[in-house]
């Protein structure tokens, strides 16, 4: 992601977080780490299919 | 009898913090803190189940402290003032929660009479306010007021960086043996957890299991937001460390205070408000 797209993304989320009282800034949080948790698995089983997959067709030949 | 609180996360840090001092102390009383946000806190008596098989079960005291009240006061207190000063940085979450653990960690000492305390801060996770040295020394200072010695035996252990990259995540050997062994021989606490027995896997700090040994926190999420794509790409490392030590001199001062109220009026004051 581009600089500038990372920091107008990252003032909107840390503007909404710094409007938020205790609880709902923590559930605001607990919903941003989850959604991040989904992309972060997500990226990581892709690229480790991939890599098992060029690694089984790097040794059948 | 020497006696020593030490901050207990269950994390591999702060459980070779608690191996070395069970060496030189009598008595440990490992304190873990809970609070709105933080899940799967009986994680933590994992390791201190090893802890004990170690030493023995008479050697460490383990108390779990509900500290929601102090990391709601410590966060919201003179919030608007704050905001003004310091904008976004009042979501600087991990630094104001660690201090609330170390307020009531202090709560704790005085209470009982104990004049050391430990944790397992480290000089390689110098992007959590409360690891910073600008941090520490600050609380050094709050813990030395009240005649108390604050220490950080693992603060110069080395981290495996190379081990915990995301290529050795996806666990397909990528690195050859004799790489990933010049690796397991570094000065970390892993290796040294290792060599004490406690633990029998190396470089446990970047498996799994160091996760499923500690609370779960996802307001670590909304901190890095704010921290690596808002703050630091428009301020900068050098401002990040002015206002770390701005910001937490200010409140750990006004803490401080409360404090030395908390300690001459016990029952009475302000602070007996926020404990649980």
């Amino acid at each position: 992601m581009s600089g500038i797209l990372k920091r107008i993304l990252g003032f909107t989320l840390c503007f909404i977080g710094i409007c938020l009282p205790y609880r709902l800034r923590i559930w605001f949080a607990e919903l941003l780490g989850w959604i991040f948790q989904g992309f972060y698995l997500a990226y990581f089983s892709i690229v480790k299919f991939i890599i098992r997959e060029l690694k089984c067709n790097k040794i059948k030949p | 009898m020497k006696r020593i609180v030490i901050l207990y996360s269950g994390g591999v840090d702060s459980t070779a913090a608690s191996v070395m001092m069970a060496k030189q102390f009598d008595q440990i009383h490992l304190l873990s803190f809970t609070r709105l946000g933080l899940f799967n806190i009986e994680r933590i008596n994992l390791n201190v189940r090893l802890l004990e098989a170690k030493f023995g079960r008479d050697k460490f005291c383990h108390v779990i402290i509900n500290i929601n009240k102090l990391f709601k006061m410590i966060s919201y207190a003179r919030y608007f003032q704050g905001l003004r000063k310091y904008g976004f940085f009042l979501l600087s979450t991990c630094g104001l929660c660690k201090l609330s653990m170390h307020i009531r960690t202090l709560i704790y000492c005085l209470d009982n009479g104990i004049h050391f305390v430990a944790d397992g801060a480290n000089k390689n996770m110098s992007y959590f306010p409360d690891q910073t040295t600008e941090y520490i020394n600050e609380v050094k200072d709050l813990y030395a007021r009240f005649k108390i010695n604050y220490l950080n035996p693992v603060y110069d252990f080395d981290c495996p960086e190379r081990d915990i990259d995301w290529m050795h995540k996806l666990r397909n050997n990528i690195y050859d043996a004799s790489e990933n062994d010049s690796l397991t021989k570094k000065n970390t606490t892993s290796q040294f957890l290792l060599d004490e027995g406690i633990l029998n896997i190396p470089n446990a700090k970047a498996e799994k299991i160091n996760q499923n040994t500690q609370a779960r926190c996802f307001q670590l999420v909304l901190y890095n937001i704010f921290l690596y794509w808002y703050f630091l790409p428009t301020y900068g490392d050098k401002k990040y460390k002015q206002f770390i030590y701005d910001f937490y001199k200010e409140r750990i001062q006004r803490l401080s205070n409360m404090l030395a109220d908390y300690q001459n009026e016990r029952g009475r004051s302000l602070l007996h408000r926020y404990l649980e």
